[in-house]
């Protein structure tokens, strides 16, 4: 069997990924968008289309603002393939991938790699231990699942870590962060 | 909240534990109060720590299937899932 070919694949689809199809798309190329989540957004817009409907307030308007590059996305007519991961790339530009527990290879002319960023965290003594998670994963736990700790301490400075506890203090699914 | 009004049953090292149907499975643990969920080697307990299928830890055996990311999974009913402890490395020098 032929393996499909693209003139374009996009490796993940958050926010980078999402406006790169929106790009390509309006330039008339054909585009594959693949994405290890089962719902584009990455981690920034991750869960919009669900929250949206209930609105939590503590997911902050900036996040919710999202929902316009979403809905453009969806109607670019790109193609989109959500749960599918990604674990070589040849020189030939072969991407090999795995969907639900199968094996893929199609083949690009371009490939755009949106693969997002991951935290650096600073291992301290116990950062390893069950209960401790990097301030992404608390964040991931409340868009994901409404999921927050009533008596979370925060440790550290950083941005991402002072708007997650704004996230959780008001919120009421969890309330009293410290740090 | 993924709360539909459904509840679906999961069993987590032989205990029954109720989950919201569509949640997640590392969330719906943690919301049971499982918090454990694999050992590493010198039997280090580890869990959920990225909640975005980066790190790893959070690994279970899911109905016989090992090295699940378990913040990667939806719930199921009827769901399977047991701790995944490391090989056995009594007798080595494990550093």
């Amino acid at each position: 069997m032929a393996n499909q070919h693209f003139q374009i694949v996009i490796i993940g689809a958050g926010p980078a990924g999402m406006a790169a199809a929106l790009t390509t798309t309006k330039a008339g190329l054909e585009t594959i968008v693949i994405d290890d989540q089962k719902d584009s957004g990455g981690q920034v817009y991750r869960n919009l289309r669900a929250n949206q409907e209930t609105s939590p307030p503590y997911l902050g308007q900036s996040y919710y603002d999202g929902a316009k590059l979403a809905q453009s996305f969806a109607d670019c007519g790109v193609i989109y393939r959500p749960d599918c991961t990604v674990w070589q790339i040849t020189d030939k530009r072969e991407i090999a991938l795995v969907s639900q527990g199968k094996a893929e290879l199609i083949t690009a002319d371009y490939i755009i790699i949106a693969t997002g960023a991951i935290e650096r965290p600073m291992p301290v003594k116990g950062w390893t231990l069950p209960g401790v998670m990097s301030v992404g994963g608390a964040q991931t736990l409340l868009k994901q699942a409404a999921l927050g700790a009533d008596d979370a301490v925060f440790v550290g400075s950083g941005p991402l870590l002072v708007s997650n506890r704004m996230a959780i203090y008001p919120s009421g699914v969890g309330g009293s962060g410290r740090y | 909240m993924p709360d539909n009004g459904k509840i679906v049953h999961l069993h987590f090292d032989g205990e029954a534990i109720a989950a919201f149907d569509g949640d997640n499975l590392a969330a719906a643990l943690l919301r049971a109060g499982k918090g454990e969920f694999r050992t590493a080697a010198k039997n280090d307990l580890r869990g959920p720590y990225c909640m975005m299928g980066v790190c790893f830890e959070c690994l279970v055996e899911i109905d016989g299937m090992p090295n699940k990311q378990a913040c990667q999974m939806t719930v199921r009913d009827g769901m399977i899932i047991q701790r995944q402890n490391a090989p056995d490395r009594a007798g080595r020098e494990s550093g």
